[in-house]
């Protein structure tokens, strides 16, 4: 019952990562602001480390990003690594020094699409002659944070409802 | 802390990050063209974006209609009323057509064929970091698609493939800096590049630069391709003209443009795998569409 209700877990994870990565590419399904769409994925994956840990965080991180980086035709892995790294660094910190509150996934959401907008930004438009910094703050940086943090607490949530409803503990006072 | 870093699961992370990073380099040194894993990636995941993409454009259709409803009806209105004039200038048309026709005859001028072949394709997937409207269409290398082939709607130019794979392709638009196409102004016969910039494209433009200081081009102009550099094959739609700027050197002018087409709700596309000029030209070509080889 509990290996049955482990993969029943895993596989509701790993098919809400690959709907929200595809989603995250349909402009239809979810509000634009100053030509700017969400990124579903970033918080997804915090979520996802925040509840199961840095493994799950650090697997998940690459799966989306794979996805994601089919979609971009940009330097393809960029995104999977990126994602790794958060998810691992976010499974981490919330194990030793953060605690799993819908602050915390606020306060992950807005470093982490920060970073990865202005690591976007360098890598892809910067350094191929496009240096207009606050065009890229104003325009897409901004817009796309501030779309990111709306969609952040329902994600959350959602990870914590597949967390508490498929998750055995051998010990059940442990935190979940 | 530490115990994570000494244990297994960090090295094996550790592995997949040296990979990563080394298909990134691959893919950043071969310059657009797609590596065995993305490739793989691609095919799984292309039948999802399709599915998404047509449940997306269902979903988007209907909330058009409901919120356009009125504003469809005056439109409705418009367009009759234009059929109407368009109907009396055809008759202008075919007696100006039978003229064309004749004098052709007597100047002995053949049409040249350029012989296209084309790529029918849908735009799957729009991501939220493909700045400059760029986007994933549903066709790759199996359909014949290459890099630097230029996309088109029946309207005029979108844009050329960046980044072909097995069963799906990215395609930056012409309001992406990278993008260059060489082009006349089809009244006046000045040309120039065309070029995106960060400014020009959040208004959805771009602009035909290095036209003559005395050119006569002017608010409402069409621009066309030139065909010259087997890139793009000739006589495109390209752009309208909306505004004339001097350029900072002073030695030039600048068109802002409107896309004939406009790139970000463009939802079916045909790709030129072919044409004449493009196979007279052969590969010294794709250098020029691409100023920097592909993102």
């Amino acid at each position: 019952m509990m290996r049955r209700l482990n993969i029943l877990k895993w596989s509701v994870y790993t098919l809400c990562i690959l709907l929200l990565t595809v989603f995250q590419m349909q402009a239809a399904f979810y509000p634009s602001y100053m030509g700017m769409t969400p990124l579903f994925v970033i918080p997804a994956v915090i979520s996802i480390a925040m509840f199961e840990g840095e493994t799950a965080g650090g697997i998940y991180g690459i799966l989306a990003g794979l996805v994601w980086d089919c979609g971009t035709g940009r330097a393809f892995g960029f995104n999977a690594l990126f994602l790794m790294c958060i998810g691992i660094t976010i499974g981490l910190l919330i194990k030793f020094v953060f605690r799993n509150t819908v602050l915390s996934i606020f306060l992950f959401t807005l470093i982490f699409t920060v970073i990865h907008e202005f690591v976007t930004w360098f890598f892809f438009y910067y350094m191929i002659d496009n240096h207009d910094i606050l065009f890229a703050i104003y325009h897409i940086i901004i817009p796309t944070t501030v779309l990111t943090l709306i969609f952040a607490l329902p994600l959350y949530l959602g990870a914590r409802v597949i967390n508490r409803r498929l998750t055995v503990y051998d010990n059940p006072d442990l935190p979940s | 802390v530490r115990e994570f870093f000494g244990s297994v699961k960090f090295k094996i992370f550790a592995v997949i990050a040296c990979l990563l990073l080394g298909l990134m380099i691959r893919t950043a040194a071969a310059g657009g063209i797609s590596t065995i894993t993305q490739d793989v990636v691609g095919v799984v995941i292309s039948p999802f974006q399709t599915a998404s993409a047509h449940i997306s454009d269902a979903v988007s259709g209907l909330i058009d209609n409901v919120i356009n409803l009125s504003s469809l009806q005056s439109q409705n209105e418009q367009l009759k009323k234009q059929i109407t004039h368009l109907e009396s200038q055809m008759v202008d048309y075919d007696d100006v057509k039978r003229e064309n026709e004749q004098l052709k005859g007597l100047v002995d001028i053949t049409q040249e064929s350029d012989n296209r072949t084309y790529a029918t394709a849908m735009v799957i997937s729009r991501g939220p970091d493909q700045w400059f409207s760029s986007f994933t269409i549903d066709k790759g290398t199996l359909s014949g698609i290459q890099k630097n082939d230029p996309v088109i709607t029946a309207d005029g130019l979108v844009g050329i493939v960046v980044n072909p794979m097995l069963t799906t392709s990215v395609v930056s638009t012409i309001l992406d800096p990278s993008v260059h196409a060489g082009c006349i102004v089809s009244r006046t016969g000045d040309t120039g590049i065309t070029q995106g910039s960060s400014e020009l494209s959040a208004n959805g433009e771009f602009e035909l630069a290095y036209l003559s200081k005395n050119s006569s081009v002017t608010t409402g102009d069409i621009i066309v391709t030139t065909g010259q550099g087997g890139i793009y094959p000739k006589d495109l739609n390209v752009g309208i003209v909306q505004d004339i700027q001097p350029d900072i050197s002073g030695n030039s002018v600048n068109a802002v443009c409107k896309p004939i087409v406009d790139p970000s709700s463009v939802k079916d596309v045909f790709v030129i795998t072919n044409f004449s000029s493009k196979q007279a030209n052969g590969g010294t070509s794709s250098s020029a569409a691409t100023s920097s080889g592909g993102k």
